[in-house]
């Protein structure tokens, strides 16, 4: 599936002392089987777009049209029975998604999906066992507790397992990770972009996290004050435009904000790494530089 | 139990009981003979998988849950007789802060929020106007004291729901990963806030799972399985080639890369702070 975002403008509580603008024209694209990433700080107006895209919310202007790989188009911003079929292809993993488990048990609360796109009870349990199995639960262990009596990172993988198991075509994630433990947040994170690749899914991760950004993202959307400021590569956002993203209070993957702390500290790098090999041997060339630098004053010395 | 312990765990157990559908509750154990102490003014930080029994073991510090075993002695009283005789007693000796700040904060105004534990303890009004100013100036949320917390970023709630625990004056606060939830910068806030509780003297217990958090403090506890799988301190702890579901700070990781290379970088060198300083020396 294919998103396109026009002109989308969205005012909250017009006319009140505490009116706010979350979204003022916003133009992006996802692309079919692409991994976008959402990144800007808190109130910036993201979760409101993705809210947007998954068709939940109604823009006060402006437009999001869905393209499926048969090329039909449909606005999806719009009421309507059309509209309302391509929603339905369209998972969304809410930010802190535990507070919506109601079910009596996990199982159930994974069966919900399947359950309302018609399935028979046989095949909601098979989509919900394969789910809970992707998110790294096991459904022998964890099937008939209640999703209430979990850790919070087990909430959250139940949570994840339920939007898995509608099998959508463009899977939306808010801060899918927050409160997992490093294992599970790789495992997340993994399991998400394997499931982009076998089942071709468009994805949208809206992230805190630079460096999954980084390893993960095709494209970034960076977004300030409800406006799109930036978009285009993990390079070209952080490594181009790095001073920029900083400007506006965000942060740059641990590679690069380290050898910007080297830089601040003296020491001759050239900041635009990426990944951490690549942080890596940055470093050392520059620890081999200046060492070569001590040695031939060193040298002069003796010899004057 | 060592002569400045503010908390200490006797061989506790502790076991929930679950509701199966239909079927009669069966016991989860969650604690499985935890035994360990925590020294007065220390900073230690308690890491694990999800579900390995953290938050399970902070509960029992203030004793929101009692031990099925064992016991919990805080400032030299049992979890068990403090709970019956002065729950609130013992609540403000030890403050809790929690991972959602929406869910802490009960008031309509940050300063009533702030107010609302030390009114609860029956505290003088003009003590709890002092602390309650003191307890936002410490936060640096001073200036949005009037506000409603509606209109505060996440990490701006989590300030106040820390300024509602330090205006008990608690002894020692547990933090059960106070910024899961939030974006960078707030993180960054929340952890200034718990190094400057540290500097002054209160101990602090950080639960996270944020390996380079877990990094600042003293000493790391590692939970599994509802049991302690290590206790050390950070360079110990991370030194250790197989780290399970734990993963490596970024400041661990690159020093290793460095050694190989061929630099010498001092072992224990665990936060980004120590390996610049070192790298531009
Ligand atoms: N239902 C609502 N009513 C009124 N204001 C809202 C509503 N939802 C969001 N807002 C406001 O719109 C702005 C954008 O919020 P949004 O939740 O989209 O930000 P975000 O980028 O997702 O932030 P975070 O990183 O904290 O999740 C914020 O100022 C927020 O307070
Ligand atoms: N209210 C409850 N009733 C029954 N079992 C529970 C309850 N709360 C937690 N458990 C179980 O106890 C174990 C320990 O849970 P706990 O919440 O202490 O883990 P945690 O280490 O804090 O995990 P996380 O990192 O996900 O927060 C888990 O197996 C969990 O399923
Ligand atoms: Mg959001
Ligand atoms: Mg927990």
């Amino acid at each position: 599936m294919q998103i396109k975002v026009e002109n989308l403008s969205k005012t909250f509580s017009p006319g009140m002392p505490y009116e706010t603008r979350a979204l003022s024209d916003i133009n992006c694209e996802i692309g079919s089987g692409e991994f976008v990433a959402i990144i800007g700080h808190t109130g910036s107006g993201k979760t409101t777009l993705v809210q947007h895209i998954a068709g939940l919310v109604q823009p006060d202007s402006g437009r999001v049209t869905a393209t499926l790989d048969d090329g039909t188009e449909t606005v999806i911003s719009e009421k309507g029975k059309a509209a309302f079929a391509v929603r339905r292809r369209v998972g969304i993993v809410f930010q802190y998604p535990e507070y919506q488990l109601f079910e009596e048990t996990v199982l159930k609360d994974v069966c919900f999906g399947p359950k309302n796109q018609g399935l028979d009870q046989e095949a909601q349990e098979a989509r919900a066992k394969e789910a809970l199995r992707l998110v790294g639960l096991d459904p022998d262990v964890v099937g008939e507790s209640s999703p209430f009596e979990l850790s919070g990172g087990q909430k959250r993988r139940v949570a994840i397992a339920g939007v898995l198991a509608v099998e959508p075509e463009l899977l939306i994630l808010d801060e899918p990770t927050a409160g997992l433990d490093p294992k599970g947040h790789d495992d997340i994170l993994d399991m998400i972009d394997r499931v982009k690749e076998d089942k071709s899914l468009s994805i949208v991760l809206v992230s805190h996290n630079m460096d999954d950004v980084a390893a993960y993202a095709d494209k970034v959307i960076v977004m300030n004050a409800g406006t799109v400021v930036m978009e285009g590569t993990p390079e070209y956002v952080y490594c181009e435009r790095g001073s920029e993203l900083k400007d506006i209070g965000l942060d740059l993957p641990a590679g690069p904000a380290f050898l910007e702390r080297l830089r601040e500290g003296g020491l001759d790098v050239d900041i635009r790494k990426l990944g951490f090999e690549e942080t890596a041997g940055e470093i050392v060339r520059a620890l081999k530089a200046k060492r070569g630098k001590k040695t031939e004053k060193n040298a002069e010395q003796q010899n004057s | 139990m060592a002569e400045d312990a503010i908390i200490s765990f006797k061989n506790v157990s502790f076991s929930y009981l679950q509701e199966e559908d239909g079927s009669a509750p069966v016991e989860k154990l969650a604690l499985d003979d935890v035994s360990f102490d925590i020294q007065r003014g220390s900073f230690v930080a308690i890491v694990g998988s999800n579900g390995s029994g953290k938050s399970t073991l902070a509960k029992h510090m203030n004793a929101l849950l009692l031990p099925t075993s064992g016991s919990v002695i805080v400032e030299g009283i049992d979890t068990i007789t403090a709970s019956d005789e002065a729950p609130w007693e013992l609540r403000k000796k030890i403050g809790m802060v929690f991972q959602n700040p929406d869910n802490q904060l009960v008031s309509s105004i940050v300063e009533d929020d702030v107010a609302f534990g030390p009114e609860n303890i029956g505290m003088p009004p003009e003590e709890i106007r002092k602390r309650v100013d003191e307890s936002l100036k410490m936060v640096d949320m001073y200036e949005h004291r009037r506000k409603g917390p509606h209109l505060l970023s996440g990490g701006q709630k989590q300030r106040v729901a820390i300024a509602g625990v330090i205006a008990m004056d608690p002894d020692c606060v547990v933090f059960d990963e106070p910024t899961a939830m939030l974006d960078p910068r707030g993180r960054r806030e929340i952890m200034a806030i718990i190094r400057k509780l540290h500097d002054q003297g209160d101990t602090v217990i950080l639960i996270t799972h944020f390996m380079e958090e877990a990094a600042e403090a003293d000493r790391i506890i590692v939970m599994d399985q509802g049991k302690i799988a290590a206790d050390a301190a950070p360079a110990e702890i991370f030194s250790k080639e197989d780290l399970g579901v734990l993963n490596v700070p970024f400041a661990v990781k690159l020093s290793a890369a460095l050694r190989k290379a061929g630099f010498d970088i001092p072992a224990g060198t665990v936060t980004e702070e120590k390996l610049a300083e070192f790298l531009c020396r």
